[in-house]
């Protein structure tokens, strides 16, 4: 087992000046679950979750060794003899602490609001002792492991009854959403122009044999009670979780909660139409809140978000958003347009 | 006389990660329970603004949210299920 590292992100100036350096903890979490998975599809791993758990090695700058780093490789410790199932990280998946540390330096006056920076990340093996396996008072935790929920399915069945909604990544699971699924989440956008909407996603997990692979079906959209929705904001509260449970249940189809789904309306209605072309908010993204509930509900490598954007003059586009070596990204996806008939489900 | 703790089983919003907690001692609140399970489950533990995320239990045997101030003991058996949700936005 490699020795764990603490990190750190240090910042400087355009002109080269030390601007000062702030301590980080990565979350490897979705990092770790999704190199496992990937050796999941491949059948290199039994389908069980959680797995063994994964390594996390640096990567070393080439030019300038450690203690720079050029990324990180994921190594799930359960591997068959002489396979290889790592996974890079890149570079990216340390932005966004590079972003919020940024705020600190600003805070601190080490660094102008708005001014640019440039930052580089460190890595040190750690002396800290490993965490007790029990809490102060003495509760004990153990993850129960499970069979990943697998029902068998053709890929390429599913292939011939979709059309690529938007091009998928060769290294992505195929994920197959029912046209009604986007149907209906474009009805409600159109119905709600001016306060978001959304729901869960359900669907069931295939194991295709041939080609070897797993992957999403998404069946249903489930519009729960107990949300609460602004023209900014869309809620969901412990009651809304409890009702998509009970959706789950009621249907009795062996079905997955497996991602959500909300609108972004219009956001620049109300700005001059000069500047809506340049706007950033009027294209597909996802929010620091978005990502979030993705994180704390949805952290699964196949969970997925999707997003119905209104663009305005009756534009809307559907993008999926889903996790690849520990980032959320826009994703590629199929329209299933003739889904089949229901397929048995596994115990 | 009856035993000190208790054992449960929490499971997040998805009922797709399951957890066994052991020794949970009964005169604990809702609360207390709530805070080191969302800890130790690796379930997120603050908002993008750093504020402590906002989670309720459910416990699944009489289908209802439990207040946090209610006792361990006097609300839970060994063997139930509570699930484990937040109460979170999208933007």
């Amino acid at each position: 087992m490699s020795p764990p590292y603490r990190y750190t992100i240090r910042y400087s100036a355009l002109d080269g000046r030390a601007l000062g350096a702030i301590a980080v903890e990565p979350d490897f979490e979705p990092a770790c679950a999704w190199a496992e998975f990937q050796g999941i599809r491949r059948g290199a791993l039994p389908a069980v979750v959680p797995g063994e758990g994964s390594d996390v090695v640096p990567l070393w700058d080439p030019r300038d060794g450690p203690p720079w780093l050029a990324g990180v490789r994921i190594e799930p410790r359960a591997r068959p003899a002489g396979a290889s199932l790592a996974a890079e990280v890149s570079p990216a998946f340390f932005r966004p602490l590079a972003e919020a540390g940024s705020s600190l330096l600003v805070e601190s006056g080490a660094l102008e609001a708005g001014e640019r920076y440039r930052y580089r990340v460190c890595a040190f093996p750690s002396d800290a002792p490993e965490p007790p396996a029990a809490g102060a008072a003495g509760l004990q935790f153990a993850e129960e492991r499970r069979p990943l929920p697998l029902v068998s399915g053709s890929l390429d069945g599913f292939l011939t009854r979709s059309t690529a909604a938007a091009a998928p990544d060769p290294g992505d699971h195929p994920v197959f959403v029912h046209a009604a699924v986007l149907e209906q989440a474009l009805d409600m956008a159109r119905l709600s122009p001016e306060v978001e909407t959304g729901g869960v996603l359900l669907g069931r997990l295939h194991r295709s044999a041939v080609p070897a692979d797993v992957f999403l079906e998404i069946t249903a959209l489930v519009l729960t009670r107990h949300t609460e929705a602004t023209s900014a904001s869309f809620t969901f509260t412990p009651e809304a979780w409890a009702d998509a449970r009970r959706a789950v249940e009621r249907r009795g189809a062996g079905e997955l909660m497996v991602g959500f789904e909300h609108h972004h309306p219009h956001f620049c209605r109300r700005c001059p139409p000069a500047r809506r072309p340049r706007c950033a908010l009027r294209g597909p993204f996802l929010s620091q809140e978005d990502r979030l509930l993705q994180r704390a509900c949805f952290p699964a490598p196949y969970q997925v978000a999707l997003l119905v954007t209104d663009r305005g003059a009756g534009e809307l586009l559907t993008t999926l958003y889903g996790w690849r070596a520990g980032l959320l990204v826009e994703r590629g996806f199929h329209r299933l347009e003739t889904p089949a008939a229901p397929e048995p489900v596994a115990a | 006389m009856s035993e000190k703790t208790l054992d449960l089983w929490a499971l997040d919003v998805t009922g797709q990660k399951r957890v066994r907690i052991s020794r949970v001692p009964r005169e604990w609140t809702i609360a207390e329970l709530l805070s080191d399970a969302v800890a130790r489950m690796g379930l997120v533990s603050a908002d993008t603004e750093g504020r402590p995320m906002s989670y309720r239990a459910r416990l699944e045997r009489e289908g209802r949210h439990l207040h946090a101030s209610e006792l361990v003991g006097d609300t839970l058996a060994s063997g139930d299920e509570m699930t484990i949700s937040p109460h979170i936005m999208a933007g």
